[in-house]
């Protein structure tokens, strides 16, 4: 038993008359005797032809390298690849295009991942999915007989590509390719169609792509001022287990008999949809696009698992020189003609006449057939899977801010199509945000949220992704229904404002579910925090903000991180990112990880707390994440007291050391005056001079005043001392003494001073703890 | 996926069997190369053992297996293992054998004629199995009863120790090691009711079963399995209905392809089996079968030695569908610089390894030669 090769005619020559480098090291390499499995069978010069054609139109002569490779085959073979196989490849002098490879067996299996020729055999291999332009630059010829060789075991293996990967005409010399809406084959309509706009876009004299957008999607004024250059029709076809398209169709006659095995009959469908265009004059001078689906099963009787559409357009049939010159998309058929040549009518004193009955036996013969590439805009699916998502996010997040920061974060989660977004913000875009912000200037004085609302509803098609809602959320005015139902009705609300004040309101003002998670980075840019609630909201956001000022002064590293750039710390104002001097590429670099940190946040439901400082010399990036501690809150008058389990953990420690004195020391937090809430996250050691005896503590106050004014410089005044605390010994509880009553209102004369209400703990037996704000709890 | 190395010996068996978890398994180990020829196309055995053993970063082998005690099968392996009955045998370099697999022959026959190789070998399987513990001996048990009365032993003490013809393996479950081994020699031949011929001198035949995905893939390993043994065991295993045993997808040819493996007469240019042997080869054989002679190159011309181009006639024929292959170990990927070949078992069934390793690869899998300012 033996195998058959298909010849490739031309004229055997010696291997020295090769031309081309890559021929001659091709033949180098199969004599040297250092490769295995390969024998060199012999050299040839031939004519581009439908056996073996020329990938470089200017150069129509190519020297072919025909040689032998033995294949690792399996026993049980997915597609039938013999251990040995004759392959030939052709190279062009030109060396602009891959040199192309066929295998030369008469039999060799129709394989999936082959490039479409006018030929169905000898099969070209579709080798490579990268431009040429990369191949040459690891190309030897060692390599590239591996990677034939290899591509011929795993296609034995079935194992080259995912099975359901759709044919690629990498090769096809005239490839244009034809953008679809990517909902367009759910809603196939039997029509020659309007409803399709198609542009062409060039990108230089003989390069184009043709871009369909729904007609009813572009205003009434676009679809209809110019004539349309275009009009589609659609065919669909019997379900399929296999692909129906061979080979290149060479006429639309031979298209005709390829679809038949779809149950299409090409011509009779297109001359009764011709027929009816015959008096709508716009159309007759546009060119006919004819898009095919073909349903495709993974089995003869199995359902449909997916669409493989195919697109071609008409042009006279004409010889090569005209074809080049005929790339151009004028140079196809207008339906007018293509309408004669079927049969369809007869121009006649400049009127088209119609045929009663049509002409059948115009058969198409006259008409060649440009297959075009069809591709469809970016689906929430394919995105998310083409960011290597398993699964998309497809819950409701509202985004309140969409500064520099905020807007990237935006954009990187929609090229993911992470969520369904609102977004709410007041500012205008002006030009100097332009440094930082994805916006640019053709967008310059909208208010942010709409252009970026329309760019993420422009990158995903489909329903918009994303909806803007143009309000200040502390005071949203006419706006208040939209932000109170964006804010409502989110699964998320990611707070990008970047603003202390907007995190409180919606940590406190607003009333509903979703977690909140703000996103800042710190004044210089150079670090990027992350505050999330946990799923059903137990520990809030300016609980989180509390917990995390205490940790900058916990940890050593992070002493600066509330330095601007300037190297200033500001007192007393947001210490987040406004509009100061911070690095893109800062903002860039946090972008990404704020985006994969948000996703991260959302597989889980508990809270967190993390900050990612980058080095300003080489940016490799630190991450510190304290864990949150649960909040606890109390209603103490007018007050609410907020603290955590952090600090109560923290002096009811210190109490149990120093049994059987007393001790206590000063209360860090902070005061929010708006919403009357006092924040209490740690404690300082009680100070060495204090006098800490059996049923009496007085708190001394060595060393106090600069470990004060050392917490309030890490953060920026946010931490300070808001009051004391002590312990009662053994056997006590937390009721307050007389002596007790005396401090409470010592403190309380000091801190009138400021304004501001007294705050005092004292923790007795059992770990109970009793807090006194404003005044004390009887 | 579970892998085959048939090294480059000559006319000489080495097979080392990877398995999914881990395992390691040779079987046979013949170190057949002369050190002082620089021409010897042979392979370094114990360097290419090493060079593996090094990149699993381990010094044992599960199991290692001596079908008969000819020295195309132990050359050498006083050398290269660590063999428990005697210190001279254990500085560590060697490498250890958890399990060896050895025929009753190897234990019970008088092994003093034959040579130093086998006396250290059979010493080592006597020890083994005087410890009850390391050794499997392949026989039927009372084969073993005489010797063992001798060393003052019990057979039921040694029971566990010992697998009989039409048994699988113990300790391999094709379930869950994905493998299994059917024992098909030593085995006993029943004349009639009551009495059975041990064939004592009877090499280690085996067949493997793997298991990929629910896909089973055969191998038979024929040791040196004249025509005779097989013509029997094709009898036994017939006279069991046991034909799927006698399956394979490839074929470890027994003796170096030998002719007296198929059958009694060389023949002129191709030799005949006996129908058995010819039932064996042509019937069991499936598709895409491999067979492989561990031998050297098949010659032109005529001669007394195996491989006996007779008998490789013969296979080619058996191989003549495009899909199935003739492989000869010296022979591959040629002639000129012969290298261990490499046959992988997955779903797919087995598929002989044809890549064409890079060299920036090959650097890094050895170490460099010396270098320095000055020669040593």
């Amino acid at each position: 038993m033996s195998d058959r090769y298909i010849s490739l005619e031309g004229k055997v020559i010696a291997p020295g008359k090769l031309r081309m480098s890559k021929a001659k090291d091709m033949v180098r390499a199969l004599r040297s005797g250092l490769l295995d499995w390969v024998r060199l069978i012999e050299c040839r010069r031939v004519d581009s032809s439908a056996r073996i054609q020329s990938n470089d139109e200017e150069d129509q002569v190519l020297d072919v390298v025909i040689f032998d490779v033995d294949v690792e085959v399996p026993q049980r073979k997915v597609f039938d690849i013999h251990r040995v196989e004759r392959i030939a490849v052709g190279f062009s002098a030109l060396d602009k295009n891959y040199p192309e490879t066929v295998a030369l067996r008469e039999d060799f299996p129709l394989v999936p991942h082959r490039n479409i020729r006018l030929e169905d055999r000898p099969v070209s291999l579709c080798l490579f999915d990268e431009p040429y332009s990369e191949i040459k630059l690891r190309w030897t010829a060692q390599w590239f007989i591996e990677c034939i060789r290899t591509w011929l075991a795993k296609t034995a293996t079935g194992t080259l590509h995912a099975a359901d990967q759709r044919l690629e005409p990498l090769l096809l010399p005239s490839t244009v390719s034809l953008v679809l809406p990517s909902e367009f084959i759910t809603d196939v309509d039997d029509k020659i169609s309007e409803r399709l706009t198609v542009f062409p876009v060039f990108s230089g004299p003989d390069r184009y792509s043709l871009v369909a957008r729904r007609s009813d999607s572009l205003g009434g004024m676009e679809a209809t001022k110019t004539l349309p250059q275009f009009v589609t029709t659609v065919i669909q076809g019997d379900p399929q287990p296999h692909g129906i398209i061979r080979r290149h169709p060479r006429t639309l006659r031979d298209l005709h008999e390829f679809l038949r095995s779809a149950n299409i009959d090409l011509l009779s469908t297109l001359r009764e949809r011709l027929r009816s265009l015959r008096e709508d004059k716009r159309l007759l001078d546009a060119t006919l696009i004819i898009i095919v689906i073909l349903p495709k099963t993974r089995d003869v009787s199995g359902r449909v698992e997916a669409y493989d559409t195919l697109a071609f357009m008409l042009a006279g049939l004409i010889d090569r020189e005209q074809t080049r010159a005929d790339k151009r998309p004028e140079g196809f058929l207008k339906i007018r003609e293509v309408g004669r040549r079927v049969g369809v009518w007869e121009p006649s004193n400049g009127v088209l006449g119609a045929l009663l009955p049509m002409d059948v036996s115009k058969q198409g013969d006259q008409i060649t057939v440009g297959m075009l590439n069809p591709c469809f805009t970016l689906t929430r699916q394919r995105a998310a899977r083409l960011n290597g998502l398993a699964t998309r996010y497809d819950k409701k997040i509202t985004a309140v801010g969409a500064g520099a920061l905020g807007s990237q974060v935006f954009l990187t989660l929609i090229r993911e199509a992470f969520g369904e977004w609102v977004l709410i913000d007041k500012d205008l875009f002006l030009p100097h945000n332009s440094a930082r912000h994805v916006l640019y200037g053709i967008m310059v004085g909208y208010a942010k949220v709409e252009p970026l609302a329309d760019i993420a509803n422009d990158i995903i098609d489909g329903k918009p992704i994303a909806a803007a809602v143009v309000a200040d959320v502390l005071d949203p005015g006419l706006a208040a229904r939209d932000v109170e139902k964006g804010l409502k009705e989110a699964d998320v609300i990611f707070d990008f404002s970047a603003s202390i004040a907007v995190a409180r309101h919606l940590s406190h003002d607003v009333d509903s579910a979703p977690r909140r998670i703000s996103v800042f980075l710190n004044p210089s840019g150079s670090d990027l925090v992350v505050l999330a609630e946990d799923g059903e909201r137990r520990t809030r956001l300016a609980s989180l903000e509390m917990q995390y000022y205490r940790f900058l002064t916990l940890e050593p590293a992070l002493r600066d991180h509330l330095r601007g750039a300037d190297g200033k710390i500001r007192y007393g104002l947001s210490c987040r990112d406004l509009s100061s001097t911070i690095s893109e590429e800062h903002v860039a670099l946090h972008a990404a990880t704020a985006s994969r940190a948000l996703r991260r946040v959302l597989e889980q439901e508990g809270a967190a707390i993390a900050i990612w400082e980058a080095d300003d010399e080489d940016i490799t990036v630190k991450t510190f994440r304290p864990p949150p501690s649960p909040t606890v809150e109390m209603q103490r008058g007018d007050w609410t007291l907020c603290t955590d389990g952090y600090l109560m953990d923290k002096v009811r420690r210190l109490r149990s050391e120093k049994l059987p004195v007393e001790t206590g020391g000063v209360l860090m937090g902070s005061f929010d005056m708006q919403h009357k809430i006092v924040y209490v996250v740690d404690s300082l050691p009680s100070p060495p001079d204090s006098q800490e005896r059996r049923t009496s503590y007085i708190r001394g106050n060595a060393g106090l005043q600069e470990q004060v004014e050392g917490i309030k410089k890490i953060t920026g005044g946010h931490l300070s001392n808001v009051g004391e605390w002590h312990s009662h010994p053994t056997g006590y509880g937390c009721a307050a003494s007389g002596d007790d009553r005396k401090l409470f209102r010592w403190i309380e004369e000091q801190m009138a001073r400021d304004g501001l209400p007294p705050v005092m703990l004292i923790l007795g037996d059992d770990g109970q703890a009793g807090w006194h704000v404003g005044r004390i709890l009887d | 996926m579970p892998k085959l190395t048939f090294y480059t010996l000559g006319n000489g068996d080495c097979c080392l069997m990877d398995l999914d978890d881990g395992k390691k398994l040779l079987f046979d180990y013949a170190d057949k190369r002369n050190r002082n020829d620089k021409n010897d196309r042979r392979c370094d055995l114990p360097s290419e053992l090493r060079t593996d053993l090094n990149g699993a970063q381990r010094d044992d082998y599960d199991v290692v297996a001596f079908s008969h005690l000819d020295l195309d099968h132990i050359q050498g392996s006083s050398e290269f293992f660590y063999l428990e009955h005697d210190k001279k045998y254990q500085d560590d370099t060697r490498k250890k054998i958890k399990d060896m697999w050895v025929p009753a022959a190897i234990i019970v026959e008088d092994a003093d004629t034959c040579g130093e190789e086998h006396l250290i070998i059979q010493k080592e399987a006597r020890h083994r199995l005087k410890n009850r513990k390391g050794i499997r001996v392949f026989s039927r048990p009372a084969v073993l009863e005489d010797w063992l009365k001798k060393q003052g032993m019990d057979l039921d003490s040694v029971r566990h120790l010992i697998t009989d013809a039409g048994q699988t393996v113990p300790g391999f479950d094709l379930q869950a090691d994905g493998v299994e081994f059917f024992v098909h020699s030593p085995f006993g031949k029943r004349l009639n009711e009551k009495e059975v011929v041990d064939r004592n001198c009877d090499s280690l035949v085996l067949q493997v079963t793997f298991a990929c995905d629910g896909n089973e893939t055969y191998m038979m390993l024929g040791a040196d399995a004249p025509h005779e043994i097989l013509s029997d065991m094709v009898d036994v295993t017939r006279a069991h209905k046991r034909e799927d045993r006698l399956k394979w997808h490839v074929f470890k040819l027994p003796h170096h392809c030998s002719y007296l493996s198929l059958g009694p007469e060389k023949g002129k240019t191709k030799t005949e089996p006996v129908p058995n042997v010819k039932w064996l080869f042509e019937d069991q054989g499936q598709e895409g079968g491999i067979i492989v002679s561990t031998s050297d190159v098949i010659p032109s011309v005529d001669t007394d030695l195996p491989p006996h181009r007779q008998a490789a006639n013969y296979y080619r024929d058996v191989v003549a569908d495009l899909d199935d292959e003739f492989k000869v170990t010296m022979e591959h990927p040629n002639q000129a610089s012969p290298k261990p070949m490499v046959i992988t078992v997955d779903s797919l069934g087995a598929k002989v390894v044809k890549r064409n390793t890079s060299g920036s690869a090959a650097v890094i899998s050895t170490p460099a030669p010396r270098a320095g300012a000055k020669n040593e």
